[in-house]
């Protein structure tokens, strides 16, 4: 069955991205820094949901595992966000890091001037300019590569059968996961740890790799049930969405998990420069900061823990929907209070405005390349298995 | 009327499915099946309730989390105030964070065991409690279809087990 991306879909897209682009211009002429904090936290948002899907592909081709190539399609789709999100996000970091995000972009490293910064100079010889924006446009570029390669080989395999383009494939998933390892610690560290130059956590790689997950298996959630609503994925049962809603119970909990990690330690040790991060946000953004516990661990450990709640449809769909809430209130804590400088940040128009605008932009980036081919793999090794799936 | 018990031998796991399956639709209660290693799918085909171990392993891990909330106040709250990184003594709420490791510790140990106990009893296997087995062949490599019939059922029983592929038919 065929999806086909219709004139009234692409109008909600383009309505949007015009509600974005309102809330963006909005949000310039009111304050630079709170826009283009906004415009990071928007894309790295659905870059995450695009980054995610490459490695859930990628798991599955390496681990062989059939119960994902019925929804195989979506994961695809969303990848292809990478080429678009990834141009934008070198902007975002370059441009706007430089105009607004990131101080440690002004800190001269020699002693005496005014804007030297012992702690900043320490770490010159990683956090430098040119250094900083050549990773960026590697991580983008080699990341974007990797997910046109993936679609390209899905759709060849489509055409031609066999399995000549399944293990071109599973080569595409050992380099894509390998490089991922790598650089989605320094990515995380570049773009968004470094807003707060002076503070430093190791976990801080894991932690937003985790959320990163969680909002990509939301949103693959999210578009299944949205399709299966309309008749389409007619095999995909309860049982696929049993394995989905796991991932989600599983990858909340590791969030969680390293939340908690990482503010214990913090908490316990009590050093000035460390707890400087936290209290500044418990301060100033406490409902926020301790809100989204809520959404991110109580929800889904409760709704989801029994083996019905992951089976049933109605339960999913109200999970992923409060962990996109969530993990949206976690990621605008992670970058507006070191952006703005600020207490007073809050999520106001400005910032839902800009995240519907890159919605928008995904959505019809994403129904887009999902019209282009069949919504069921037409040739897979593992289409058989995935389809007879039960547990 | 007298009761009967049968005992429907397989040696193959493909056929003990299909078998069981052709017992159901013809209306006969399986009482149960016993394997050398769990069969894929026989669950279904056999009509076994999903298990409500899980149900109690979160009711103990509440039960854990509670004990150990308990203990952790009394301990370091109200007995011996204890100074955790120097955050304010007397207050529970504020020194949490500190206790966190334990409460998860507490109800992961209390699920444990308790599901461990918990499944030992329902299933009665303890210490001095004889064997249920019927056959200890099916601990190598035999599959046993247990029925437990009315007089009146059994030939119609024994002709659908041998149809569909049981090895032997024993009266016990």
């Amino acid at each position: 069955m065929n999806y086909t991306f219709t004139q009234r879909e692409k109008m909600v897209s383009y309505t949007l991205m015009g509600i974005g682009l309102v809330a963006m211009i909005a949000a310039f002429v009111m304050d630079a820094h709170e826009a283009w904090a906004n415009l990071l936290i928007s894309n790295f948002f659905f870059m995450a949901i695009g980054i995610f899907s490459m490695f859930f592909m990628s798991m599955q081709y390496l681990s062989q595992a059939g119960y994902g190539v019925l929804v195989k399609r979506i994961p695809e789709a969303f990848s292809q966000y990478l080429l678009v999100g990834g141009p934008l996000m070198i902007i975002i970091v370059g441009l706007g890091g430089y105009e607004a995000i990131y101080h440690w972009m002004h800190i001269t490293v020699e002693p005496g001037s005014e804007h030297y910064d012992k702690i900043i100079a320490g770490k010159a010889a990683y956090l430098n300019i040119p250094f900083f924006m050549i990773r960026s446009i590697i991580y983008v570029g080699v990341w974007a590569w990797c997910a046109h390669m993936m679609r390209k080989y899905s759709l060849q395999q489509d055409l031609n059968g066999g399995e000549i383009f399944h293990k071109k494939s599973i080569t595409m998933s050992v380099i894509f996961v390998v490089f991922f390892a790598v650089t989605t610690f320094t990515s995380s560290w570049d773009w968004y740890m470094s807003i707060d130059a002076h503070w430093y956590s190791t976990l801080y790689g894991w932690y937003i790799f985790v959320g990163e997950s969680v909002i990509g298996i939301a949103a693959i959630i999210l578009f299944v049930l949205y399709l299966k609503s309309k008749g389409m994925m007619e095999n995909v049962n309860e049982n696929h969405i049993g394995d989905l809603g796991k991932w989600m119970f599983a990858i909340s909990l590791v969030w969680s998990y390293l939340w908690l990690s990482q503010f214990l330690l913090i908490w316990y040790a009590n050093i000035p420069e460390e707890v400087a991060y936290y209290q500044y946000r418990i301060e100033h953004y406490k409902y926020i900061f301790f809100g989204m516990l809520a959404f991110n661990f109580i929800a889904p450990f409760f709704l989801l823990a029994s083996r019905g709640a992951k089976r049933n449809s109605k339960f999913v769909l109200i999970v992923a929907v409060l962990v996109i809430i969530g993990h949206y209130m976690d990621m605008f804590q992670l970058i507006t209070p070191g952006v703005t400088g600020g207490p007073d940040g809050y999520i106001g128009f400005v910032e839902v405005g800009t995240w519907m605008g890159f919605l928008g932009l995904f959505l019809f980036v994403v129904k887009r390349s999902l019209a282009k081919a069949s919504l069921q793999v037409e040739s897979h090794p593992y289409l058989d298995e995935s389809v007879h799936l039960h547990h | 009327m007298s009761h009967k018990t049968i005992h429907g031998i397989y040696d193959d796991d493909a056929l003990l499915i299909n078998g069981v399956k052709e017992l159901r639709s013809a209306g006969i209660e399986i009482a149960e099946v016993f394997c050398p290693y769990p069969v894929h799918g026989l669950d279904k085909a056999f009509g076994l309730k999903h298990t409500r171990l899980a149900i109690c392993a979160f009711i103990y891990a509440l039960c854990g989390v509670s004990l150990g909330a308990f203990m952790m106040w009394y301990m370091n709250i109200m007995d011996w105030p204890m100074n955790i990184g120097g955050k304010p003594s007397f207050s529970f709420v504020e020194n949490v964070t500190a206790f966190m490791p334990i409460l998860f510790e507490c109800g992961v140990f209390c699920a444990a065991h308790g599901i461990v106990i918990t499944f030992l009893l329902r299933s009665w296997i303890l210490p001095g409690v004889s064997n249920s087995n019927p056959d200890p062949r099916t601990t190598d490599d035999k599959f046993l279809v247990l029925l437990h019939l009315d007089e009146g059922g059994v030939d119609s029983a024994a002709s659908i087990l041998k149809s569909s592929g049981a090895t032997e038919i024993n009266e016990a």
